[in-house]
């Protein structure tokens, strides 16, 4: 059995790899620096172009998360640490005053807005990280990769469940920030995605979803973005199928009382 | 009457000068499409392609007449009633024939280039847009679909699926048999236009 994911890495990652980067190129230059300084030349040990390109990254890796999440709140954060990062390397010289009470003010307001905005970079990471398990709990035995992309939603069948049942198993899923619920006239719609961020859809069909009609149906559609993520083109009625089979295997535990056991699995995944 | 004459037909009847040129017809022993222009005021070749249609619809005869050098034709009416009788038959599909296509076995084409829009009920499709062409030519292809072929191309097998009947299709989503054609129909374009594909 492979243990290697079969889905790309979220771009969260990317943060610990650069910053990691970044202090490797800022011991770099504060070696080179303090070697120079040895020759005579009349240079400061601060390391100004590490600190400079970590400002640079968090800004842009503000805007790319902006542009996959489709939440603004990334770029602004990463518009405050970028600026607050460039403004840091001016506290360690003996630079006018002016740029150390732009750094404190640019770093007070990075934390405001963390602590203002927390519930939302929460609930967003643990969306995304469930919505993650999920399609890895249900690529787990799809192992044909011919592909099969369709806009289509797949029919998967009927099961047998109460109103009530539903809208229970629903809450749960909420309450565990696996799907986020859209509540219809005759169904429910459970969003889950990889990609944008269920805080600012406005509609379960702007990302994946399944839809649980009151009378058991269950339809399910993978967006096309998600679908992308995995690094193969897994089959795609296999894999469709798979999502919906893990919902009903997850509504049975719920309708017999194991509702522990859905997070437990989603944990459990690979 | 097939179609076609229907068509002449329908087409004729529906000129404004038409009931001037029956009436004309009607009041005339015979009459020349010279003189029937001359005398409603329109152009020759307008009455002369009436007259014509008219004749090959067997609803006037004619006859060629010779004045000096000139031949031409002097039309007059073999009936008094014009009746449209349009026989449906030949357009419904032989039973047989839907027989051997509802067992052909189908599934989505791969990269369709086609957009599927869902209803609001989320059970069946409502409409499905096709791209035709290539570069500047690319056309779009919208095409409305009724509740039953909706429910039957939601239940279509995806392309990376095994085939399924179109039988075994209808069944799956619930189609009544009375609505066989209109399924085998939009089967037939989507065939056509590369959407789906099909093994006997």
């Amino acid at each position: 059995m492979s243990y290697h994911s079969k889905i790309r890495i979220s771009i969260g990652w990317v943060y610990p790899i650069g910053i990691l980067t970044s202090c490797i190129i800022a011991l770099v230059e504060i070696v080179l620096r303090e070697y120079l300084l040895g020759m005579g030349y009349e240079i400061i040990i601060v390391p100004y172009f590490a600190i400079s390109l970590v400002g640079l990254f968090f800004i842009v890796l503000g805007v790319i998360q902006w542009f996959r999440y489709k939440n603004w709140i990334y770029p602004v954060l990463g518009i405050l640490m970028g600026v607050t990062s460039f403004y840091f390397s001016f506290i360690y010289s003996n630079h006018s005053v002016i740029f150390n009470t732009i750094y404190f003010i640019c770093f007070i307001a990075t934390i405001l807005f963390v602590v203002i905005k927390w519930h939302s970079f929460y609930s967003h990471e643990r969306f995304e990280i469930n919505s993650r398990r999920l399609f890895r709990l249900a690529s787990e035995r799809i192992y044909q990769t011919n592909e099969g992309f369709t806009e289509r939603p797949y029919s998967a069948g009927k099961v047998e469940c109460s109103k009530d049942e539903l809208l229970g198993f629903v809450r749960i899923l909420h309450s565990y920030y696996v799907v986020r619920p859209f509540y219809y006239e005759n169904y429910i719609a459970l969003a889950f995605s990889m990609n944008t961020s269920l805080l600012v859809i406005k509609e379960a069909m702007e990302v994946s979803y399944i839809i649980l009609d009151h009378n058991g149906s269950i339809r399910i559609k993978i967006s096309e973005k998600d679908y992308r993520d995995y690094k193969e083109r897994l089959s795609f009625d296999q894999l469709c199928s798979s999502m919906a089979n893990v919902f009903i295997r997850f509504l049975d535990y719920y309708q017999k009382g194991l509702e522990s056991r859905i997070i437990t699995e989603l944990k459990s995944i690979k | 009457m097939d179609f076609k004459q229907a068509a002449i037909l329908g087409s004729c009847i529906s000129k404004d000068y038409a009931e001037d040129l029956f009436r004309l017809l009607a009041t005339y022993k015979s009459i020349s499409a010279s003189e029937a222009a001359s005398r409603l005021n329109l152009h020759i070749k307008t009455v002369q392609d009436f007259l014509e249609d008219m004749h090959k619809l067997e609803i006037l005869d004619k006859e060629e007449v010779y004045e000096g050098k000139r031949p031409y034709f002097r039309y007059w009416l073999m009936v008094k009633r014009i009746t449209m009788d349009i026989d449906l038959a030949p357009l419904y599909q032989d039973e047989g024939t839907s027989d051997s296509h509802i067992s052909l076995k189908i599934r989505e084409k791969k990269n369709a280039k086609v957009k599927f829009t869902t209803s609001r009920s989320n059970d069946h499709l409502s409409n499905i847009i096709i791209w035709v062409g290539e570069g500047r030519d690319r056309k779009e292809r919208k095409i409305n679909l009724s509740i039953p072929q909706g429910k039957f191309l939601f239940h279509l097998p995806f392309p990376s699926a095994d085939y399924i009947s179109i039988k075994d299709i209808m069944n799956k989503a619930g189609i009544d048999v009375l609505n066989t054609p209109e399924i085998l129909d939009i089967v037939d374009v989507m065939l056509e236009f590369g959407v789906i594909e099909g093994i006997t």
